[in-house]
């Protein structure tokens, strides 16, 4: 198992993007996780969802969709965490 | 005026990832706070670790950091400051005793602050042996600092920006971008890697990172006598070669017309946030375990939807949620779930977990966690 962070950035306040990520093995059972940079107490900030690409026999595409739920704009970091 | 100037007191762990030889270990030394002033130390590095995490690259590498405070109790407040200054700026005469005899106006420099760096290094891994970078604290309220084998700081309203800046070049081995004092540098490639001589679009140090139609050099001086104020004659942003650095207008260059290491208040330029990239990456915590584990359980009624919150759980730990009813359920899905997150603080995560029941009998079920990577 193999654990690190795919990539940072910004989601504006209310909005989602996706981002994507390309060329992962087919062979590794790899799990995404998302996390808020920026602190701020008191509710839910953000959820995310996955979408799999299958781009080629030795290639996948994750396209991974965070969406801010608050009013204020927040970094956030996408985690990968690769189970074989 | 030295170490037999003032005491060690103690250390505390500010920022705790795990164990220091696997993070990157920052320590905040105490220089020119009496032992009554010890609580503005205590305030004053709380406030320069809340600015490092501001700071990118530092936000998205946090997990790689340790920081250490170490309070240190000098016989007298604050830093030597001479009247006077090769520069030409005037100082206040202050000549006091304190723990590692920092003063103003190093090598002619009034803004430059600095003090015994060997005391400091040695203080620092006396105190905690596995440090990989110091920042001393000076309890002087002029603006200056330095950035050598440790990085020295005084408590100026822009103490934080000063600090991050002369860790660039403590740790990080960045140099100066800016010109002020020095014409034509002629001498060999230097060791600092946002600074070059070689403007070759193939060879250059960070020719990767520039486009084919970037000109090159991106900037020169016409005066190498006098500092370029000319606005950037290309988009912010733009990598290229500007001309200036360790002190000289000419014959150096760097990597963007702004960076932290040419002005304070700016970012850090590409080049200069990769070197520290480069090396707070191979700090961060590693996959272990995994660690698994129930968190709650509970029961929910046809068709009903219930969140749940946890919290507390440390920032950096990689977790995995998973939730399962555990109660039988034929044919068809029995639940689904959703997981939200919130960054309570700078080190802790609450995770808000909705379930969903999609039958019409009452199902129960549990809520699991697996822990992919703690250290």
């Amino acid at each position: 198992m193999f654990v690190g962070i795919q990539f940072t950035g910004p989601v504006a306040a209310g909005a989602s993007h996706t981002w994507f990520t390309h060329d992962w093995s087919p062979d590794w059972h790899v799990i995404w996780t998302v996390v808020p940079l920026t602190p701020v107490a008191g509710a839910p900030q953000l959820d995310w969802s996955v979408a799999v690409q299958r781009a080629g026999a030795s290639a996948i595409t994750y396209w991974i969709t965070i969406h801010n739920l608050t009013s204020a704009a927040i970094d956030v970091e996408a985690r990968y965490e690769v189970l074989d | 005026m030295s170490a037999a100037d003032g005491v060690v007191v103690g250390t505390t762990k500010l920022v705790d990832h795990g164990p220091d030889s696997a993070r990157w270990t920052l320590v905040l030394l105490a220089e020119g706070y009496q032992q009554a002033e010890l609580a503005k130390f205590h305030t004053d590095a709380d406030a320069f670790v809340t600015r490092l995490f501001s700071t990118p690259p530092y936000t998205e590498l946090w997990c790689a950091l340790n920081i250490y405070r170490v309070d240190i109790a000098s016989n007298g407040s604050g830093a030597d400051d001479p009247a006077a200054c090769a520069d030409g700026a005037v100082g206040t005469g202050t000549m006091v005793s304190t723990f590692f005899d920092s003063t103003f106006c190093v090598a002619g420099t009034r803004r430059l602050l600095a003090g015994d760096e060997h005391l400091a290094d040695t203080t620092a891994k006396a105190a905690v042996p596995e440090v990989d970078a110091t920042v001393v604290i000076v309890n002087a309220a002029e603006y200056g600092g330095a950035g050598g084998l440790v990085a020295w700081t005084s408590t100026n309203a822009a103490a934080g920006e000063i600090a991050v800046h002369e860790l660039g070049h403590s740790a990080f081995a960045l140099g100066d971008e800016y010109g002020d004092t020095l014409n034509t540098y002629a001498g060999a490639e230097p060791n600092q890697p946002n600074l070059t001589i070689d403007t070759s679009r193939a060879t250059t140090r960070w020719a990767g990172l520039i486009r084919a139609t970037t000109a090159l050099p991106t900037m020169d001086n016409p005066d190498c006598t006098t500092e370029d104020s000319r606005p950037s004659p290309v988009p912010a942003g733009t990598i290229g070669l500007f001309a200036g650095g360790n002190r000289y207008h000419c014959g150096l260059y760097h990597a963007e017309y702004r960076c932290r290491m040419r002005a304070l208040g700016n970012p850090f330029c590409a080049v200069c946030a990769g070197t520290i990239k480069a090396t707070l990456r191979t700090h961060l915590p590693m996959a272990s375990g995994p660690v698994r584990g129930v968190q709650f359980t509970g029961t929910l009624a046809p068709r009903q939807t219930h969140q749940w919150f946890t919290h507390d759980w440390p920032a950096c730990w990689h977790v995995i949620w998973t939730v399962s009813t555990t109660t039988p359920v034929t044919p068809g899905p029995g639940i689904d779930w959703h997981v939200r997150v919130e960054r309570a603080n700078r080190e802790t995560i609450t995770y808000w977990i909705e379930v969903t029941n999609l039958t019409s009998t009452s199902l129960d079920v549990e809520a699991r966690y697996a822990i992919a990577a703690r250290e």
